[in-house]
């Protein structure tokens, strides 16, 4: 834990690198690196088309270079490199991502996109990282937002949004096939074909991997995973001022995992399929001036059945789950005047979620929502910039809610600015914690009761303010982001677990079960409710340093105190939801033209992550990755090693239940 | 405007005189190659600069990294082939007698001539001549009648001087100077007309890291091809690119020693590179509808007509 002291300390060291005349150095005092650097394919992806300098909130972007560098071969692990974000896996469920706390084995306070699809899912609103029809390779950039951004996003981007952007088929000439494999089963076999004439370009995806992502530890459950996805996307530009994209995929797979002798989570496969159709239409009116139609639809099934004995019958459970999602999406920019930047947009979602296991009932869960959305930035002075955004909907659980920001960024110099931000977001309970039933059932008589949502808890919400400096050095080849934030969160939505009496348990629920009620396999019964409040306070920093010839060193430190707000009961475990101090660090070193290696070490202090989860000690993780690049431009693949945690085996998510292994594997990508 | 060559100095004559005199042996004794680090960019360059020195009976005294010493020997009487600016600033600092700056910008260059290094400075710099570049986009895209240009307050040359050599080419020029990068995307949009090319430069003003995707994509959707600088630009999505790497510049560096070395002609002035290389994006190419070239046939029909002229 982190003591106040520190803290303070902390942030004095940012306010001296927000004073530090930096102003001075902004121009480059050579250009030479012109001729040598590489050039990043940036594609804009925010609602607001800004540079990290004038954007009115914090993003961290990760490039192609970094998730290269990485070594990660998973979607989620990307966010390793992101300052205060927090990665576990665990061995039931998918991999679960959180921003400086509140995490708990279903993240769901931060928004994840692709290309501009919202793909958290409707039920449990985490995201099923390895199921997505997306792979790291398909991955340009990685856009994150490190703190709310419901004034762009509305609902649910509470903690942060996270925006995959994907290689455009217009950037990519060249085919290629890629073969991994490692130790504990890891096979990974995918190819890329790109194809285009004149005004159509198109890429074709398809991979199969395989891994034992768990051993069984302490006799609890592992976990084999298999996945086959194929994603297409074809842009079309049939007038000067159109463009048109048209992105399908889909992913068929499996989870092997359980618990032996588990009645609730036995061994077993769940199947898992998962796809998506996503239509753009772009059309351009002029400088700035743009207007951006988008449909998609979403689907995925889940589908594990058992059979639970109890007593002379058995009871069999269909743990089946079946969600869709439309989403139409409409949005225009203009620049008004050199002064003025205008944005607004509306959109309509539907999601159906089906599932007689959570809901007691075969008929599907439908919420419709709609927004409205609006940015408008001010270029008040010739430094200073003013950004008033703000995203009314209309919740199918929430009702109304409006998510206001104010940000003023004052340019410091060419590619230096200090951002203030202040504004409000809301999480909406997803459909668990709003709708749910989770019953076990035989001849119309209830055999066990788990989660039963009897009300619409109210939405969590955040208040937050943030002070930034985002800046490049040129001379030393440096950028450099850091900021300051109090973020205070109320409402916190968690689960209340009480017992139907007759019961020895010693907290009985204040509601009767239902009249159909036996409890002949549990008379436990979890509920959701508001019983949260907290502070947070934050510092980050990022330093990412390049040398041509040299290579690269990226840099990341944050401290994070959380303090409870109020005597009402809450979880403890909430104020130790964070670690007092993250730190990541990735250095690419080029060895030599046709050979590089990158070492990434990730580091946190102890935390909790909430409910399914327990403690994490305090620990550093080390990988290691050696590439030999193929060809003579170093164009035609690469040949490396990568061994992920050089330490051994540690936990992330529950120290008692689930701990990773170190893993070592080899790649081969060949270009042509 | 190009910056006033200095007048000679008694160490410009000096020099001369050496090389006029000198022998192989002098210069194995005087020639000294400093760099700002060691990398693969200065590998290439040193390898091949010794390997041309030896076949001319010359070799390179010491080899100094200015990142691991940080307060290199003063150089007075020496020869330096300084790698980049920062190199060649400290080599002039520390007395060399005469530096051959490599591997730099005519923009860095040209500054340092203007801060009164002309008597002891020569450079081959990286950037292409205009001629070259435009010459290429003639063999690659000859239906193209206007040749745009986006310019800030760095751009490496002047609008006079872009607009004459542009003209001389047979283009008509489209100049666009921009203060902030906010303003690049809206004079894109009125200087792509529809035969126009785009010719990116070395101005970090305008291309640099954050501007440079939009800049291509604003060109594709507009359907007019870029004309890169480097081999990444075109990797990135320009439609082609003539460059010179550092093996190229190793070996004009070491044909300028050898021929100060024979003749007395001054390692002085800033040269343009003499060899180069081409990229073509094909995928990008074919896109815009251009006629079909390989790089190789590109590369030759550019010497050729150099060749001839």
């Amino acid at each position: 834990m982190m003591t106040s002291d520190t803290f303070r300390r902390a942030e004095g060291l940012l306010a001296l690198t927000a004073l530090v005349p930096w102003a001075g150095w902004a121009h480059a005092e050579s250009t030479e690196s012109l001729f040598y650097d590489d050039v990043p394919i940036v594609l804009t992806a925010s609602r607001l088309a800004q540079s990290a300098y004038e954007a009115p909130a914090p993003v961290t972007v990760i490039d192609r270079e970094l998730i290269e560098a990485s070594g990660f071969t998973e979607l989620h692990d990307l966010l390793r490199l992101v300052p205060g974000f927090q990665v576990a896996d665990w061995a039931t469920g998918s991999p679960t991502v959180a921003n400086h706390g509140m995490g708990d084995a279903y993240g769901r306070r931060i928004k994840v996109l692709v290309d501009g699809r919202t793909v958290n899912n409707s039920f449990w609103g985490n995201v099923h990282w390895q199921d997505l029809p997306l792979r790291v390779d398909d991955v340009e950039r990685v856009e994150v937002v490190r703190g709310p951004n419901g004034a762009a996003y509305g609902a649910n981007a509470y903690q942060g949004v996270v925006n995959f952007i994907t290689r455009s088929p217009r950037t990519e000439s060249r085919n290629s096939a890629i073969l991994r494999a490692g130790h504990r089963e890891l096979t990974d076999i995918g190819v890329r074909l790109n194809g285009g004439e004149e005004q159509l370009d198109w890429r074709v995806t398809a991979s199969r991997r395989a891994a034992v992502n768990f051993l069984s530890f302490d006799g609890e459950a592992a976990e084999s995973i298999e996945r086959n996805v194929a994603n297409l996307q074809v842009l079309l530009q049939p007038t000067l001022a159109d463009e048109i994209r048209i992105q399908a995929g889909s992913t068929v797979g499996f989870d092997d995992t359980g618990i032996p002798d588990s009645l609730t989570e036995p061994l077993g496969k769940r199947r898992i399929k998962e796809n998506y159709l996503q239509l753009g239409w772009l059309r351009n009116f002029g400088p700035e001036s743009e207007l951006s139609v988008q449909f998609y639809h979403q689907d995925r099934a889940e589908r594990k059945h058992w059979v639970i004995p109890a007593g002379a019958f058995d009871v069999p459970v269909m743990q089946d789950i079946d969600l869709q999602r439309d989403d139409l999406e409409v949005q225009f920019t203009r620049r008004l005047d050199d002064a003025w930047h205008v944005l607004v947009g509306t959109g309509v979602r539907r999601d159906a979620t089906r599932s007689i296991l959570y809901f007691s009932s075969d008929r599907p869960e439908i919420g419709v929502q709609w927004q409205v959305f609006s940015s408008l930035t001010w270029q008040a002075t010739e430094h200073l910039s003013v950004n008033v955004g703000g995203n009314l909907e209309h919740h199918y659980y929430s009702g109304k809610l409006f998510s206001p920001r104010l940000a003023l960024t004052y340019s410091l110099a060419p590619r230096q600015s200090l951002r203030f931000s202040t504004g409000t977001a809301y999480r909406a309970p997803q459909a668990w914690e709003a709708r749910s039933f989770t019953s076990v059932s035989f001849a119309d008589q209830i055999l066990a009761i788990t989660y039963w949502a009897r009300g619409e808890p109210e939405p969590e919400r955040v208040r937050f303010m943030e002070l930034g400096y985002n800046g490049r050095l040129e001379s030393l080849g440096l950028d450099l982001d850091a900021r300051a934030f109090r973020e205070r969160f109320d409402r916190y939505i968690d689960d209340r677990a009480c017992s139907f009496p007759p019961t020895s348990r010693n907290i009985v629920c204040d509601y009767d079960p239902p009249a159909n009620f036996l409890g002949l396999l549990g008379r436990t019964a979890v509920n959701f409710v508001n019983a949260g409040a907290i502070v947070v306070d934050g510092i980050e920093l990022r330093a990412d340093w390049r040398r041509e010839g040299w290579g690269r060193v990226v840099a990341t430190q944050s401290f994070v105190n959380i303090t409870a707000r109020g005597d009402a009961p809450q979880d403890p475990d909430l104020v130790h939801s964070a670690p007092a101090s993250m730190s990541t660090l990735v250095l690419i070193k080029d060895l030599t033209d046709h050979w590089r290696t990158s070492v990434g070490y990730y580091y946190s202090t102890e935390m909790r992550w909430l409910n399914d989860g327990d403690v994490v000690p305090s620990h550093g993780r080390t990988d290691l990755k050696l590439a030999r690049l193929l060809g003579p431009n170093g164009r035609d693949g690469e040949l490396a090693a990568t061994v992920q945690s050089l330490e051994g085996a540690y936990a992330d998510f529950h120290e008692g239940n689930f701990r990773h292994e170190p893993t070592l594997f080899a790649t081969l990508r060949l270009s042509w | 405007m190009p910056a006033p060559r200095p007048p000679p100095s008694w160490r410009y004559l000096l020099l001369a005189l050496w090389l006029v005199l000198g022998s192989g042996a002098c210069l194995a004794v005087d020639l000294d190659v400093w760099i700002p680090r060691d990398g693969p960019l200065q590998q290439a360059f040193i390898g091949t600069f010794q390997e041309a020195l030896a076949r001319k009976g010359h070799r390179v005294g010491t080899i100094t990294d200015l990142s691991a010493t940080p307060a290199p020997a003063l150089a007075v009487d020496r020869i330096v082939v300084a790698l980049g600016r920062q190199a060649s600033q400290q080599a002039l600092d520390a007395g060399a007698r005469a530096v051959l700056s490599v591997l730099v910008s005519r923009r860095d260059a040209q500054s340092l001539v203007e801060h009164g290094a002309g008597d002891r400075l020569g450079a081959i710099v990286l950037d292409q001549p205009l001629a070259r570049r435009l010459a290429m986009l003639r063999i690659l895209a000859p239906e193209v009648g206007t040749v745009s240009v986006l310019a800030s307050a760095d751009a490496p040359q002047t609008d006079d001087e872009f607009a004459t050599a542009i003209t001389a080419a047979g283009y008509t020029p489209r100049l666009e100077t921009i203060e902030r990068e906010q303003d690049i995307v809206p004079a894109l949009e009125r200087i792509l007309t529809p035969d126009a090319a785009l010719l990116a430069t070395p101005d970090p003003g305008v291309f640099n890291r954050d501007t440079v995707m939009s800049i291509l994509l604003t060109s594709y959707r507009h359907r007019r091809p870029v004309i890169g600088f480097t081999a990444a630009y075109v990797r990135a999505g320009a439609v082609a690119g003539v460059f010179s790497t550092p093996e190229d510049i190793a070996l004009q560096a070491a044909e300028l020693i050898g021929a100060a070395d024979s003749n007395g002609k001054p390692v002085r002035g800033i040269h343009s590179p003499e060899r180069y290389q081409v990229a073509v994006n094909d995928r990008v190419s074919r896109s815009l509808g251009l006629p079909e070239i390989t790089e190789e046939a590109l590369l030759a029909r550019l010497r050729a007509q150099e060749a001839a002229r």
